[in-house]
């Protein structure tokens, strides 16, 4: 067996790093050889050392320039956010709502770190990936419950993090579609109605966007609604605005965009 | 990190409770200078609040900080390359331990190992940093570096078998 070969190998092996058969190569190699031994036993001496090492502690300042850093920027982050009206006492609560999601997490995380640790490799993926299925599901739950909060800003918010998914099931979507429909502001029902935009092509989300155009009356609103039929191409929104054209209390705007619609829909 | 990329700057508290030590003597065994050392610590997470929009869940948030300190300390080392590091005692904690002896026989270990480590290129010193005292495992250190995962191994092993060599010359 050559020598320098399982010299290459030692520090692996010390790490626990080298599959079963690398092992008792170096195993077998080490009862033999008397050289590699004393090599081994140096190396194995040379990194406990190392790994003996204590760290050294900072100075209270640290802590101190850490705190002073963050407040600085969530001053800078509040005159950001001052230009919308109530934004401030929201924070905090969605504060709140995160500090519980935070601690659900955690519980989870400390989960998937037993789960880690379980000595059977063989049910050790599978718990993992179904703690992570678990996570991701609580993640979203939470945020959907978000949903159901009093005020319109944390209703936003909640919006704009279901928006981030990339594949978003059923239930994510129906949540999303009765945002649009029933939200009672309308800046709230303007973002559900963009992050739709994204699985345009569910059935469910174009009929969702064709009753939000039959029901809803704020003008902002219907041009919305108008822009996305138009480039989902859904053809069924034009006898919708055939109607709003003939109704009198639609702005003139509204009408404009509706007529520019019916020329797409021929 | 997502929490605080989504506004919530209060979560990165824990954050900074978790990984500043780490980070100080990350820099403190690069730099040899404490009040360096926290500076830089500062820095990094300047950076993280400045730069948390950009934060990609698919990283972990470690490997992540660790990209930002190694930028950080380039930077550092760029600016201040004819500097010479003043490693002054570091100011000591006071440990109640049955032996003081040993607590010395440490203290001179670690002394000879920072001593040894000087002799080390800038990128070896780096490397036995990321996988020896800050523990990560050669997969996260090739994603942070942008080196392939055996190169980072080559290295940590020479890097490895160079300090051995010098600690215990000066030993």
């Amino acid at each position: 067996m050559n020598c320098k070969y399982i010299e290459d190998l030692l520090i692996e092996y010390l790490d626990n790093n080298l599959n079963q058969e690398q092992a008792n190569e170096v195993e077998s190699h080490l009862t033999s050889c008397e050289n590699c031994r004393n090599e081994y036993e140096h190396a194995k001496q040379f990194l406990h050392m190392i790994n003996d090492i204590e760290d050294e502690q900072p100075s209270a300042n640290l802590s101190m320039k850490f705190n002073q850093l963050l407040e600085e920027e969530k001053e800078n982050q509040r005159q950001e956010s001052n230009q919308f009206t109530d934004q401030k006492q929201n924070n905090y609560k969605f504060g709140e709502f995160l500090k519980y999601a935070a601690a659900i997490l955690i519980i989870f995380g400390v989960g998937f770190l037993l789960g880690k640790n379980l000595p059977s490799t063989n049910d050790q993926s599978m718990v993992i990936a179904s703690l992570q299925s678990d996570l991701n599901n609580m993640k979203q739950n939470l945020t959907m419950a978000t949903l159901k909060q009093p005020t319109s800003s944390q209703r936003l918010k909640a919006v704009n993090i279901l928006e981030k998914q990339d594949v978003a099931d059923d239930k994510v979507l129906s949540v999303l579609v009765q945002t649009l429909q029933s939200d009672a502001n309308v800046n709230v029902r303007m973002a559900a109605a963009n992050a739709l935009t994204k699985f345009a092509q569910h059935p469910l989300v174009r009929n969702a966007y064709l009753e939000a155009l039959k029901n809803q009356k704020e003008p902002s609103i219907q041009i919305t609604l108008i822009n996305i039929l138009i480039d989902i191409q859904e053809n069924r929104a034009k006898i919708l605005l055939e109607e709003i054209m003939k109704e009198d209390k639609s702005l003139p705007v509204v009408k404009e965009m509706a007529k520019e619609g019916i020329k797409v829909f021929v | 990190m997502i929490l605080v990329r989504s506004g919530e700057l209060n979560a990165l508290s824990p954050l900074f409770e978790k990984y500043h030590l780490r980070l100080y003597n990350f820099f403190l065994r690069l730099t040899k200078n404490q009040s360096i050392s926290e500076d830089l610590v500062q820095s990094v997470f300047r950076r993280i609040l400045t730069y948390r929009k950009t934060y990609n869940e698919q990283h972990k948030f470690r490997s992540w900080m660790y990209q930002i300190a190694r930028n950080v300390h380039a930077n550092y080392y760029r600016n201040n390359k004819l500097l010479i590091s003043d490693f002054s005692e570091p100011e000591k904690i006071e440990y109640e331990t049955d032996s003081a002896i040993e607590e010395m026989e440490k203290e001179s270990r670690k002394r000879i190992l920072y001593e040894a480590m000087d002799g080390l290129q800038t990128d070896q010193k780096e490397i036995i940093e990321l996988s020896r005292f800050q523990g990560l495992k050669y997969r996260e250190i090739a994603e942070i570096t942008g080196l392939s995962e055996t190169a980072v191994k080559v290295k940590a092993h020479r890097a490895i078998n160079k300090l051995r060599e010098l600690y215990f010359k000066l030993a």
